[in-house]
């Protein structure tokens, strides 16, 4: 599968310059790729679009030639949303919160390390970095066809983030679920990513891998 | 550090205590009055004008009427409306204001416009009105404070409810495959509830006082019932002979039986509040 965006413009308001002026972008499912941009460059607003967040810009998003709006309710483009306890009702359980959404397969859950006594807690009960867990999984239904990662390990320490990167990577390949990441860290993105976009040079790399 | 612990446990158990003892009192009242309305209507010549006293602790009037029963009668019907007419307009608040938040732009222009004209006109005139039009009685009254009563709350409710619109989870719901109706039903409402409930009580008292202030005025319950408005205003006649009793005791009881809601309001936002409820 593709997803493309194909002439974005978006601005936040009306009187306001673009963040993006006739935009492409486009990924495709057995590719991982890094958008490496610092602070303020659009990254997180990106994310939003391609994830159906955001509303108000012209240009499509197309997935495999189709709006991405057209695939029912569940939206198959998800996005990990960067601060995850934004990302979470304060009001609900784990186990609550999983059940609205798309079946997560038990799987998921053992590998980003989520214990099942995590499940009946509220949010206020856990901790940033098992909520952050917590929150890719729920990104992570049967129907989810690519994945949006806009800064999610920056609050993990190095154990964590390369425990969660791993699954990551196995788990997408497996599925053939397109990945994009969005860091203002390099060697992170070298690490993880088959591609990289550096939206300050305007340069596009493949990158050797080191996890294969 | 345990002493304050200490300290907060004791607050919440003074919390309840204090709510138990107000829930009883008004149901109290409410039972008591239901069981004595025979014994309110009940006219006795051979008593009639007494001070208060032991055997009649608020006096009895002209007809010879025992006012404690009577007083008691008229605060149960008091407290029934309130109850009544209290939760019809805050769930017609509630409704309203979900609604507004999750349809389209017209509806919430006309709900603000709802909202707007309600507010505008004084509350006391369109009271008489609409309870006039739906022909007076208790369902006049009801209809009338129903109608008037929800626009402040409703406001509070949208703001609440457009807030929680906005917030990342709510949108991240949405695209999790989440339907309108389960959104509002898992997340709207138990975020809108205590505001709601801190409404619903701070209606009670209004709409208790609107209800004498109606019937005391004559556009209420029929002059038949024992109610404190009708009290009051057949008081009226008495006072400057110097039956002081006829006005003062069901005056202070429904002064009292305000506070007691007023009181049990409070309490109950502290509970339901997560943040005071360990206090």
């Amino acid at each position: 599968m593709e997803l493309e965006v194909k002439d974005l413009t978006f601005r936040y308001h009306k009187s306001q310059p673009a963040v993006f002026q006739n935009f492409y972008f486009s990924v495709k499912s057995e590719e991982r790729v890094g958008v490496l941009a610092p602070s303020g460059f659009g990254k997180s607003t990106f994310a939003r679009i391609l994830a159906g967040l955001e509303e108000g810009f012209t240009g499509e998003i197309l997935l495999d030639k189709k709006p991405v709006s057209s695939y029912g309710r569940y939206c198959p483009v998800q996005l990990i949303w960067q601060h995850p306890e934004e990302a979470v009702d304060p009001r609900m359980t784990m186990r609550e919160m999983l059940a609205e959404g798309d079946n997560i397969s038990r799987d998921v859950l053992d590998g980003l390390g989520i214990e099942e006594d995590w499940l009946k807690r509220f949010p206020l009960e856990l901790s940033g970095g098992e909520l952050q867990r917590f929150v890719i999984a729920r990104a992570l239904g049967e129907q989810t066809r690519f994945l949006i990662a806009d800064e999610i390990t920056a609050m993990h320490d190095l154990v964590t983030q390369s425990q969660i990167w791993r699954f990551l990577i196995e788990e997408t390949k497996r599925r053939k679920i397109g990945l994009i990441v969005f860091s203002h860290s390099s060697p992170l993105l070298e690490q993880i990513c088959t591609r990289i976009d550096d939206w300050q040079t305007g340069k596009r790399e493949d990158v050797a891998q080191i996890w294969k | 550090m345990r002493k304050t612990g200490e300290k907060e446990r004791n607050r919440r158990r003074e919390t309840l205590v204090t709510t138990a003892l107000l829930v009883f009192f008004l149901v109290l009242i409410t039972v008591l009055g239901v069981y004595w309305k025979e014994d309110a209507l009940l006219t006795d010549f051979s008593r009639k004008n007494l001070p208060p006293s032991l055997r009649y602790p608020f006096g009895t009037d002209f007809m010879g009427r025992d006012m404690f029963k009577r007083t008691l009668t008229g605060l149960s019907m008091s407290i029934r409306l309130g109850v009544v007419t209290a939760a019809a307009s805050a769930l017609l608040a509630g409704a309203a204001a979900v609604l507004a938040v999750n349809t389209n732009r017209a509806v919430d222009t006309l709900f603000q416009g709802c909202v707007d004209v309600v507010m505008g006109i004084p509350h006391m005139l369109l009271l008489i009105l609409i309870s006039f039009a739906c022909g007076k009685g208790f369902f006049g009254i009801v209809m009338g404070i129903t109608l008037t009563h929800w626009p402040s709350l409703a406001r509070v409710l949208r703001a609440e409810a457009l807030s929680l619109k906005a917030k990342p989870y709510m949108r991240l719901a949405g695209k999790l495959g989440v339907t309108k109706w389960a959104l509002i039903k898992k997340h709207y409402i138990p975020h809108l509830l205590p505001q709601f409930f801190t409404g619903l009580f701070l209606l009670f008292p209004q709409a208790v006082l609107h209800e004498a202030g109606m019937t005391f005025l004559g556009f209420g319950l029929s002059p038949e019932e024992p109610a404190i408005g009708i009290i009051l205003s057949e008081s009226m006649k008495y006072l400057v002979m110097g039956q002081w009793w006829l006005a003062v005791f069901p005056g202070a009881a429904l002064a009292a039986t305000v506070l007691m809601f007023f009181g049990l309001g409070q309490k109950i936002c502290l509970l339901i509040d997560p943040a005071s409820v360990q206090e």
